[in-house]
């Protein structure tokens, strides 16, 4: 049940450029991956590629072996929830979910059966007959959940599911969607722009920038080995600090890494504090050292305007070669600026 | 707020009672004309309640005008306007409001032409047409010039854009087909919009003068404007009979006025928001 | 835990339908098969009319021999030197310009007052808007009877110690008893727009207004009908449009007369075409009509445009 992408062209009709041209992808059986990216990159036109929704320009897409690039939505034994929800406002909830079940070969009394078991599994027993404007934003979340459910599709695609619910509901339904991916044992392709939705809940990880995969593995992959320069600055909070070398290379740190003071080996730089923001735990440090600016996150408070000295053990540091890609080889040299990948 | 004065309030009373009476009382004399006496509605000094109720006048306006015949034309036109304008302007409107295609924008401008060209140029060559096919005083011929309705593909359109386009996108996942997202998702999303419409078109085929007089020659598919307009010219010797007139007015426009009472916000809503005469 | 489990590891296959819904369901994807009954149509009663008009304006078309001759401007040149023409041409730009003039005035004036949440505001907005809605069959008749010689018009001049006048039967005022009619009908429609006009105008202007201490006047002069301008424009188009357009009520009530003193262009097409079957004359004056309601459109286009960049 792994979902291919092969070669994948997609242009929207009436642009000039392409979204993505080349995209490869492969989704494995049973993982919950994750598409994330910054706004634009082309997450929600990857998924709507795989549910059917949006033609491709060129290549082909297979699920279990089986091209089905051609086939229409409905036939891809996919299930996809939206942002909005996306519920039939004029259907009772159990009519939401009987409705997609109506245009399969199953008998009534199986379509009774399923209704039944997804709306007890998605705690819903209780507003069956209630229309979609008598339910809280939750509820109606559980509402499209069930209905994807409820026709054991191979896949289910979500599309940033949770961004429409206050900060406490969507840690509940982050924990609910982690367990029903554990007891539904399928797969899920789930898009987000969010980083700690998609570190708490993915298996795998697909980091998408400008239409092109940037880096594919596991969260502690991505956060530990980050392929390239982008990758490093957008994964974390804040991102990596990277420095740019005379010699075209990088070298960079994680704000959580670096500590006051100067040591022999390492990094060091000096600068001043410019902003502290008190984040409960630590602090985030801001300090401009000349060349711009470099985060730290540590519990040590500082003023502003404090001259300080910024050091980051070796083993701590990240080596990346003029063309932006991870390097192994530890380069030495002068720091020319601080370097931010617009993301 | 302030307490609003004394004299502030009772000229805004002034002026609504004006208001009231001005367009009230057409209507009150109307009715109250419709069951006077001939004499009684032709005397100098006015009526403002008749001795004895007339009722019988609302029969003889009946027979007189021959409502049976025309209220039957006028029903049978405005219902079937309704339903062939429907028909052939819900698909319409849908594809305009949720499809992409090269030609939208020219084939748009030329179903919205209506809005811009009066009928009163259009008139005569349709006239034109319709005398050479021989279909003057048909049927056909006020049904098929009444399923064009440029503004309702407008008003259509617009209601089928508000409709979100994820629901539509869900329900294609389901399996569901074209025609049943159509009949099953989208139709009862806009069920009252369409109404409105229904509602609308109903009551400009119902008061239809121009083209009813247009493209009749005889009384064959004539309707009740019309029939009603034929009894202002009846006379007794000299005398107009108004009671008969009013009381065929008031007929008239009975059912207009009763659809107003019960849907005076959606009609009036549908007026504002098509921004069309 | 999974055992009762009906949804898993089940395959669902669609369900198979038969040929004649597949077709439809084919036919339902394609938008041309959607639109093309309305295209159709809007040809035939839209726009193949008005270019017939506009090709049959230029020729001369004998009826009882069937040729149809070009003239060039020969039609125009009748109609422009033809004295009931003339007549009509200068009846409607009265009747326009009055009824536009007054009736948009007093359209802001009683859109303005009867613009609160209040019972009786609301009463009498709903009653004024009624004309807009019944035929103007019943709204003839019942003026003409309102307005005979024993009708309660004169009853009501006679009461005030004026002397009984003709009204719509006296070519001195037919005319205007035609815009009477008119101002009475078409107020409720523009009060209707003013309203919604005033309802777009957010509340908070009034209250910043009030806090600058703006008189009521000066509030409405300079805040009110600044803001409800594009709105005041929508309804002079508009009504010049239908002023210029009007034709059920004269037809109705004077059928032009008496002495030519209420045609008016659209009544003048109707005689001149299905009366006198001057078909090339006639659509001169379809023309002639066409150019005028399509400038004032096309000013309205071009002012919503503006609108919307105003925002
Ligand atoms: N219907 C469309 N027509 C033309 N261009 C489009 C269309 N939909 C998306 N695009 C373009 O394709 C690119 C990718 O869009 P997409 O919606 O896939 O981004 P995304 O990663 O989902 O972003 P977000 O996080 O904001 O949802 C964007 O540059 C967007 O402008
Ligand atoms: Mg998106």
């Amino acid at each position: 049940m792994a979902i291919i992408m092969k070669d994948i062209k997609k242009q929207y009709p009436g642009t000039h450029q392409p979204v993505m041209e080349h995209f490869n992808l492969t989704i494995q059986e049973g993982s919950f991956t994750v598409l994330l990216g910054p706004s634009g990159c082309g997450k929600t036109t990857v998924l709507r590629m795989i549910a059917g929704l949006e033609d491709v320009t060129a290549g082909s897409i297979y699920i279990d072996d089986k091209n089905i690039t051609n086939l229409d939505p409905g036939e891809r034994n996919i299930a996809m929830v939206f942002q909005n929800y996306a519920i039939y406002p004029h259907m009772t909830v159990r009519g939401n979910i009987e409705f997609g079940l109506k245009n399969y070969k199953i008998s009534k009394s199986e379509i009774a059966e399923r209704v039944n078991y997804v709306l007890s599994m998605c705690d819903l027993s209780e507003y069956a007959d209630r229309k979609p404007n008598q339910l809280s934003g939750g509820q109606r979340q559980r509402v499209a959940l069930a209905r994807a459910i409820s026709k054991s599709p191979k896949a289910f695609l979500m599309d940033e599911p949770l961004s429409n619910l206050d900060a406490k509901l969507r840690n509940q339904m982050r924990s609910e969607m982690i367990q029903l991916y554990n007891q539904l044992g399928c797969t899920f392709v789930y898009v987000t722009h969010d980083q700690t939705e998609a570190m708490t809940m993915g298996t795998d990880i697909v980091v998408m920038y400008n239409g092109k995969i940037q880096q594919h593995g596991s969260p502690e992959d991505i956060y530990n080995n980050p392929a390239n320069l982008f990758v490093a600055q957008f994964i974390g909070n804040p991102g990596m600090n990277t420095l740019q070398f005379s010699n075209g290379g990088f070298v960079g740190f994680r704000p959580r890494d670096a500590r006051f003071g100067e040591s022999e080996s390492g990094l060091n730089i000096k600068g001043n504090v410019l902003t502290c923001e008190f984040l409960g735990y630590d602090y985030n440090i801001t300090v401009n050292t000349g060349m711009g600016n470099v985060v730290i996150r540590t519990k040590d408070r500082k003023a502003v305007g404090d001259q300080v000295s910024i050091h980051a053990d070796q083993k701590d540091l990240f080596y990346f070669d003029k063309n932006q890609n991870r390097s192994t080889e530890i380069q030495t040299g002068e720091v020319v600026k601080v370097f931010h990948v617009d993301a | 707020m302030k307490k609003r004065h004394l004299i502030v309030r009772i000229v805004e009373c002034i002026l609504l009672c004006t208001l009231f009476i001005i367009y009230v009382f057409p209507f009150y004399w109307m009715l109250i004309s419709s069951l006077k006496t001939t004499f009684e509605a032709i005397s100098v000094t006015p009526v403002w309640w008749p001795n004895k109720l007339m009722w019988h006048n609302y029969v003889d306006a009946w027979n007189q005008a021959n409502f049976l015949k025309y209220g039957m034309n006028s029903i049978i036109i405005s219902f079937g306007a309704v339903i062939l304008c429907l028909a052939s302007s819900v698909p319409c409107a849908y594809a305009f409001a949720r499809m992409e295609f090269r030609l939208k924008k020219p084939l748009f401008a030329i179903v919205l032409s209506d809005m811009l060209i009066p009928i009163q140029c259009t008139f005569l060559p349709i006239f034109i047409m319709y005398s050479k096919l021989g279909w003057l005083n048909t049927y056909r011929a006020l049904l098929i010039l009444f399923i064009y309705s440029g503004f309702t593909i407008f008003f259509l359109r617009n209601a089928f854009m508000q409709v979100n386009n994820e629901v539509l996108e869900a329900a294609r996942l389901d399996g569901a087909s074209e025609l049943s997202v159509m009949f099953r998702v989208i139709f009862p999303m806009v069920k009252p919009v369409i109404i409105t419409m229904a509602l609308l078109i109903f009551l400009m085929r119902w008061n239809d003068y121009f083209w009813n007089l247009a493209l009749t020659t005889n009384d064959a598919v004539r309707t009740l404007p019309q029939a009603v307009n034929a009894i202002t010219k009846v006379k007794d010797g000299f005398v107009t009979r108004w009671e008969l007139a009013m009381a065929g007015s008031t007929m008239l426009m009975a059912p207009m006025l009763i659809l107003y009472i019960f849907a005076n916000k959606k009609i009036k809503n549908a007026f504002v928001y098509s921004g069309i005469k | 835990m999974l055992t009762h489990n009906p949804i898993a590891f089940q395959k669902l296959e669609l369900r198979q339908r038969n040929k004649g819904y597949r077709l439809l369901n084919r036919l339902q994807k394609n938008p041309y098969v959607l639109v093309s009954p309305s295209v159709f149509f809007a040809l035939c009663f839209s726009v193949y009319p008005m270019l017939f008009c506009i090709y049959v304006s230029f020729h001369n078309w004998d009826l009882t021999r069937n040729t149809m001759e070009f003239v060039g401007l020969e039609n125009y040149r009748f109609i422009f030197t033809n004295e009931s023409f003339l007549k009509a041409l200068s009846n409607t730009l009265i009747f326009a310009l009055t009824t536009v003039l007054i009736g948009v005035i007093l359209k802001v004036l009683v859109g303005v007052f009867l613009n609160r949440n209040k019972f009786c505001h609301n009463l009498v907005q709903t009653i004024i808007f009624t004309p807009h809605i019944i035929s103007s069959v019943a709204i003839a008749v019942v003026f003409m009877y309102l307005m005979s010689t024993n009708g309660v018009f004169n009853y009501v001049l006679n009461f005030f110690g004026i002397d009984s006048i003709g009204w719509y039967q006296d070519p001195k005022t037919a005319l205007m008893s035609i815009i009477v009619v008119a101002i009475w009908q078409g107020l409720g429609y523009g009060v209707l727009i003013v309203i919604s006009g005033l309802k777009s105008i957010p509340d908070y202007i009034y209250e910043a207004a009030q806090l600058d201490k703006s008189s009521k006047t000066k509030t409405f002069f300079k805040i009110t009908v600044p803001l409800l301008s594009p709105t005041i424009f929508f309804l002079l188009v508009t009504s010049t449009v239908t002023a210029f357009t009007s034709f059920d009520v004269v037809k109705l009530m004077t059928n032009g007369g008496p002495m030519n003193s209420t045609s008016v262009l659209a009544f003048y097409i109707y005689q001149e075409g299905i009366s006198f079957l001057h078909y090339g004359r006639a659509m001169a004056a379809s023309v002639v009509l066409l150019v005028i309601t399509s400038v004032l459109s096309l000013l309205n286009f071009a002012m919503v445009g503006k609108k919307v960049h105003y925002q």
